[in-house]
């Protein structure tokens, strides 16, 4: 037993030392392999781009989020899609016409095949779109993007499983019948729910998308998925719109901020998206050159919305326009979003189709606010209830602009704040069921259409958030989200927007861009208004 | 020492138990419910009530714990994560813990390698400048977090030196500052205990007799000093592993880790209750098995607990 002791008391760090050098070889031979480059230990022709976020699945009917959809967009395609220049083009399908009532499209598919190499039918997009829709699939959106399609909602509530409005009339033609005229359709099919899958394959996997079943058309097509680690995709060689220029996309998830950005600057990955602006800005002062930044322009803008349904007082105009005024945005842009940022005199970016002119530029002007407010009985906001203003938490830029609206209304109009920082989960659910009473956010459009800003997020039949129930902004949105002329539309969504401002249904902030950070070397990559595009024309320069 | 493993393992179920019913309630009390997460802020709550359904998360709360403990003990399923496309709990435990396992066994590793030598040298010499200098460092090092030393080794030693990968788990070298950073508490309170138990050791009338008898000190030391100033340590080094294993969310967090703290932390902020229970009971099992394993080693290495026990 002595000999025991002592062996057990010297031979403890010995094993230990053999078993974590065992196990550490274990790993170094698994990553070895692949005809690595010796300096950096990835293949030649790879692009490393961050997912900023954990895909939820491979599963394009699923994707709600800009980070999982951009990934998926490059291994599956739909009909049509957003270019560069924020139109739609023709993408699986070569071509369609409309009907003059603007509810019947028939598609033509261009000759295209899938990973497995079997050609793309007119069947498999109308299967792909059932299953996105069947109840089985879960999916949280597929019901927005799809549910024009006539027999999509019977089919997203467990009535039927065909999809009546999908009619299959040869294997390259499709007719696709919607409820009523809808020129932002084409828009609503680049979403991924719309995204082509092979149907034998998923199959196999019981309805769902899996990486056994993700096969899809685009140019790249998945290797390996650890789930929460890494999506490997590889170069597409059959792809019709020709082979990529990189053989492989190394997609690794990285969840903190500063590591996304530290593994750029060290080299280590090559692109990030969604860098956040204290680091943007922080580089540029100091006149870093640590890769290229592109500030995109972005379908987003940052918002403070007041909820009538929680709070009466917003309810009176007076009271509105009083806080609108009252909200110095030129120091908040400055100051919270250091100068990244611009204005917004409305809800609708400016380079958005149809956006129509951008309404009056309305001025902080904290004397006409206290005198609003007094007009609507609270001279110096006396008898005016203390607002819990939310954010969510851990979001500087959000906080920043929280504590200047605080203290302009306070300074201002002597109204009391609390600010309440909420988890992610917390703020949505609580957002969705429409219980927070006034907050700072930021909405980023699903499709590049000015429906996805008024209508979608103001008017009484879309998502209502903010109850601001006005009938002739109502009639506005829905007479703009049916006319068949584009410059109509424009026309009507201008003054829609301005409707909105000078009723101050809601304060728009800014007009959020995008901050994306890639190494010097990577060239060619393009992005629109929504994403970043699937990586066909990258090169890697140098390799 | 059979019956007494046995015995304890026993007296394990009723913990375990206890641990799965209380993350369970209270990770359903907490705000917002997976649905809202996965649905995000556009689903209907049509949509919504559909999921809730098909999750099961529309029953009463003491039957979606029965179900779950039912599939346990039946089945052996532990759930299916609700955010990350339905894979298996028992799968990401699988993949997860040998590496929160490694990182927790490198950890140690490193502790003991430096945290060892450095108490039983300050000890050796005692109230030496050598003593001072490494009780300043230990007691800097107790103090400081890892959230705090983790990103001063990653801009030091990764973007500024640019010798090691800033965060990952692919190679060996992607190892060193998770292993450094999660260790270096455990090392500077090894050293500490070493010193302390050395230092208490050397006073020892044995240890007197054993020089009296003409021994050299460095042979006393080896042979009688140290041995018995490291049984003490021993039982610090158990339950320091266990924390080590069920402690490093924040360095796996950190240096993007896939192991089960950083599998927990994410399923918490995704309220993904079928993953959170999950990490929560092996990490509870974790716990009991290195207490365990340390009171049958202890066993193992002294005489008078063996004594003990079988009186």
């Amino acid at each position: 037993m002595n000999r025991l002791r002592t062996c057990l008391t010297f031979a403890t760090p010995a094993l230990l030392t053999a078993l974590a050098v065992g196990m550490g070889a274990g790993c170094a031979m698994r990553r070895a392999g692949g005809g690595e480059n010796a300096a950096t230990g990835v293949p030649a022709k790879t692009l490393r781009y961050i997912l900023i976020v954990e895909p939820p699945s491979l599963d394009p009917a699923k994707a709600s989020d800009v980070t999982t959809s951009e990934m998926l967009m490059n291994c599956f395609e739909g009909l049509a899609r957003i270019n560069p220049q924020n139109q739609v083009e023709p993408a699986l399908a070569d071509k369609w016409t409309v009907s003059a009532d603007g509810k019947t499209y028939e598609f033509h598919l261009r000759d295209a095949t899938f990973h497995n190499g079997r050609a793309v039918e007119a069947g498999d997009v109308k299967a792909s779109w059932e299953r996105a829709l069947a109840p089985k699939t879960a999916s949280t959106v597929a019901a927005n993007y799809l549910g024009a399609i006539v027999g999509a909602k019977a089919i997203a509530d467990g009535k039927q499983t065909d999809l009546t409005g999908a009619q299959v009339l040869d294997s390259h033609t499709l007719r696709v019948v919607i409820d009523h005229r809808r020129p932002y359709f084409l828009e609503m099919l680049t979403y991924p729910t719309g995204f082509v899958t092979c149907r034998e394959a998923f199959a196999k996997t019981d309805g769902q998308i899996t990486a056994a079943s993700m096969i899809g058309t685009g140019p790249f097509k998945l290797e390996s998925y650890q789930p929460g680690r890494q999506a490997t995709l590889v170069a597409n060689p059959t792809y019709w719109g020709g082979r990529p220029k990189i053989d492989r996309l190394e997609c690794p998830v990285i969840l903190d901020p500063e590591t996304q950005y530290n593994n750029v600057v060290t080299g280590a990955a090559d692109m990030l998206v969604d860098v956040p602006i204290s680091r943007y800005a922080q580089d540029r002062d100091a006149g870093r050159q640590n890769g290229h930044y592109k500030v995109a322009p972005y379908a987003a803008f940052t918002y403070f919305a007041m909820n009538f349904s929680r709070q009466p007082a917003f309810a009176r105009r007076e009271v509105r326009q009083a806080i609108f005024l009252a909200i110095d945005r030129e120091q908040i842009n400055k100051v919270a979003y250091k100068g990244v940022v611009r204005m917004a005199d409305g809800v609708l970016p400016p380079e958005l189709p149809n956006a129509g002119p951008q309404p009056a530029h309305i001025a902080y002007d904290p004397a006409r606010a206290k005198l609003l407010l007094a007009q609507a009985g609270y001279p110096d906001g006396k008898g005016f209830p203390t607002l819990t203003l939310s954010i969510l938490q851990q979001i500087t830029d959000f906080s920043a602009t929280a504590q200047i609206i605080r203290a302009n209304l306070r300074d201002n109009l002597g109204i009391s704040v609390n600010i309440q920082e909420r988890e992610a989960g917390q703020f949505y659910s609580d957002e969705s069921k429409n219980q927070l009473e006034c907050y700072v956010t930021s909405w980023i459009a699903d499709y590049l259409d000015p429906q996805d800003f008024l209508s979608t997020l103001f008017a009484s039949s879309g998502l209502d958030r903010v109850n601001y129930h006005n009938a002739a902004f109502d009639a506005l949105c829905k007479q703009a989200d049916e006319a068949s002329d584009s410059r109509q539309r424009a026309a009507l969504y201008g003054q829609a927007n301005q409707m909105l401002m000078q009723d101050a249904g809601v304060v728009p902030i800014n007009y959020t861009p995008r901050l994306i950070l890639a190494a010097p070397s990577v060239q060619g990559w393009r992005y629109n208004l929504s994403n970043v595009l699937p990586q066909t024309q990258t090169v890697k320069t140098g390799s | 020492m059979l019956p007494f493993i046995f015995k304890r393992i026993a007296l394990a179920i009723p913990t375990l138990i206890a641990v799965s019913f209380l993350v369970f309630m209270v990770a359903h009390q907490a705000p917002a419910s997976p649905i809202d997460i996965i649905a995000g802020d556009k689903a209907t709550p049509e949509t919504k009530a559909r999921l809730a359904k098909q999750y099961g998360l529309d029953q009463p709360i003491l039957v979606q714990y029965g179900r779950y403990v039912q599939g346990i003990v039946l089945h052996g399923d532990f759930g299916k994560s609700f955010s990350r496309g339905q894979q298996p709990v028992s799968e990401m435990i699988a993949t997860d813990f040998p590496v929160t396992a490694q990182l927790a066994l490198n950890a140690l590793l490193f502790a003991m390698l430096i945290g060892l030598p450095i108490g039983a040298l300050a000890a050796l010499r005692h109230n030496s400048w050598f003593d001072r200098a490494a009780m300043t460092v230990v007691v800097a090092l107790v103090s400081v977090p890892s959230i705090v030393l983790g990103p001063l080794l990653v801009l030091l030693f990764a973007v500024r030196l640019g010798w090691l990968p800033v965060s990952g788990w692919e190679s060996p070298v992607y190892m060193v500052l998770p292993t450094v950073t999660l260790g270096a508490r455990s090392a500077a309170l090894l050293a500490r205990f070493m010193r302390a138990s050395l230092l208490e050791t050397l006073r020892q009338d044995y240890l007197r007799t054993a020089l009296a008898k003409g021994m050299s000190r460095g042979r006393a030391v080896w042979k009688h000093a140290l041995k018995n100033a490291f049984l003490p340590v021993l039982t610090v080094l158990g339950t320091n592993f266990g924390a080590l294993l069920t402690g490093s969310f924040v360095v796996e967090t950190l240096f993007q880790v896939p192991g089960i703290g950083y599998e927990s932390i994410n399923s918490i902020t995704k309220r993904d209750y079928p993953v959170i229970q999950g990490m929560a009971l092996l990490v509870a099992v974790v716990f009991i098995l290195v207490n365990l394993a340390v009171d049958v080693l202890y066993g193992v290495v002294d005489p008078r607990v063996r004594s003990q026990e079988a009186a």
